[in-house]
């Protein structure tokens, strides 16, 4: 039943994302989408993909959504609700897509071409050529490791992306030290709960802020080791890189929201966390270089050391550091670049 | 239950597919249009996932010992989870051209952008 449930909720979500005028409660509702969407993984037995999604979808981009919020305007000024060329548009593609899913493969069905072509192989294989318990470490760092190698490229890219759109402005000391100041504390958004704390009447706002600060400084060590683990844990059960790194980001994200930016800095410097994003792309590719000075292909790594399966484990527990290292550093940039836009700026 | 449930995900990503599609079209609100494109990438990535499952199997983690065993498809799993992280990534970049936007322009409706455009040209 639940299988029926959470799908319609999915729907329902959907499209109140759509019609709900006031931004915020449009991003809030995404939120809830994304937490929902979560739970459709793991209904899936997607569990990889449901760590990600809850950091990412239900985290991280929301906390983006609400600063570039704060930073521009919150209310949707529609003047018509309906555009019916494009409502017509999208009736069309929904007609042709449902005629088409008449011809899709039963879901669940063993039998379907996608369950019978490469990764059955992958299933019998992955721990005997890899030795990976989780097939899905295995296919991503090894028969897909390519793949991934681009994939950790691309998101490295966006974070230099927002670096240089955002940074680039900043050319006098002047500017430097207004963006300095600039703590998620200012980031206002009507209706939440993040204040002003210079307005606050002295002695307040530490009383207010004190929950939130003990609970923070209480969880963050368990985050943390949680990042940590799923990023080593990756080769006997779900978890790896991307899922681990982006655990790791969020703790750090979560850390600047509730001490500030200017605390944050002290502990993941603005210069420390641009180092780490080139430098796992770096360790990534560096243990493919170092395969081929083995003697073996790009990224193959049962030739870097005399045992061939124990050689493939070290390596693609690298790889997983490697692509940790880069995630979360990334996702500290998407929140540390957009958070010093200067509002008025 | 099973008849019903046998196409009933592919419904639901149509839904949210055309939903996501019209709000890029429709909506004039930038951050708007980012949300529904971010609607329409979850219904792709539902699509994947859904089709992953298989009847009676479990998560594609290696249960040492025991013999037949039914596992979920791994490789849809794999190439979405990747999607995700790059998903957000590419966001970020677009939420960034947007506050650039609202820099120089005052405002983030895709309507009055256009029609201060017109009038500086």
């Amino acid at each position: 039943m639940i299988d029926v449930a959470i799908p319609l909720f999915l729907v329902v979500c959907g499209i109140a994302v759509l019609l709900v005028k006031d931004l915020m409660s449009s991003i809030m509702i995404f939120s809830v989408y994304s937490l929902l969407i979560a739970i459709e993984w793991v209904r899936l037995n997607a569990i990889d993909v449901a760590i990600t999604e809850a950091a990412v979808g239900a985290g991280i981009s929301t906390v983006l959504f609400m600063i570039i919020l704060s930073r521009t305007k919150s209310v949707e000024e529609c003047k018509k609700s309906i555009s019916i060329p494009a409502l017509l548009v999208a009736v069309g593609v929904a007609g042709v897509l449902l005629y088409g899913s008449v011809d899709l493969p039963n879901l669940r069905d063993p039998n379907i071409a996608p369950s019978t072509h490469v990764s059955p192989y992958y299933l019998e294989n992955a721990y005997k050529q890899t030795g990976q318990e989780n097939a899905v470490a295995a296919i991503l760092a090894s028969y897909r490791g390519y793949d991934t190698l681009g994939e950790t490229t691309v998101v490295a890219t966006a974070a230099f992306c927002l670096i240089l759109l955002l940074r680039g402005r900043r050319h006098t000391n002047k500017d430097l030290k207004k963006y300095e100041d600039t703590s998620i504390n200012k980031c206002t958004v009507k209706g939440v709960g993040i204040k002003p704390t210079k307005t606050s009447p002295p002695g307040s706002e530490q009383d207010k802020d004190i929950i939130k600060k003990t609970v923070t400084k209480f969880l963050m060590p368990f985050i943390q080791l949680f990042g940590l683990y799923v990023i080593v844990h990756g080769e006997l059960g779900p978890g790896g890189g991307f899922q681990g790194g982006v655990v790791l980001g969020v703790s750090i994200i979560v850390y600047s929201l509730v001490f500030g930016f200017k605390e944050a800095q002290q502990r993941m410097s603005v210069k420390a966390k641009d180092l780490l994003v080139s430098s796992g792309v770096l360790i990534y590719g560096g243990i493919g270089v170092l395969a081929l000075f083995f003697g073996g292909n790009y990224l193959q790594y049962n030739v870097l050391l005399p045992d061939p399966k124990f050689a493939s484990i070290i390596g693609i527990l690298g790889i997983e550091i490697g692509v940790g290292i880069t995630v979360a550093a990334v996702m500290i940039t998407l929140f540390y670049e957009t958070v010093r836009i200067d509002a008025n700026g | 239950m099973v008849e019903l449930l046998a196409k009933y995900n592919y419904w639901i990503v149509i839904i949210l597919l055309t939903t996501g599609l019209y709000g890029v079209m429709a909506r004039q609100n930038l951050i708007k249009k980012i949300i529904a494109l971010n609607v329409f990438q979850t219904a792709v990535l539902l699509f994947y996932v859904s089709m992953s499952k298989i009847e009676g199997g479990t998560a594609p983690v290696l249960i040492k010992g025991a013999k037949q065993i039914i596992y979920d498809n791994p490789l849809p799993q794999v190439l979405m989870l990747t999607a995700i992280v790059v998903g957000i990534s590419t966001t970020a970049v677009a939420l960034t051209f947007v506050t650039l936007i609202y820099r120089e322009y005052g405002t983030i409706e895709e309507d009055q952008i256009l029609e201060l455009n017109k009038h500086n040209d």
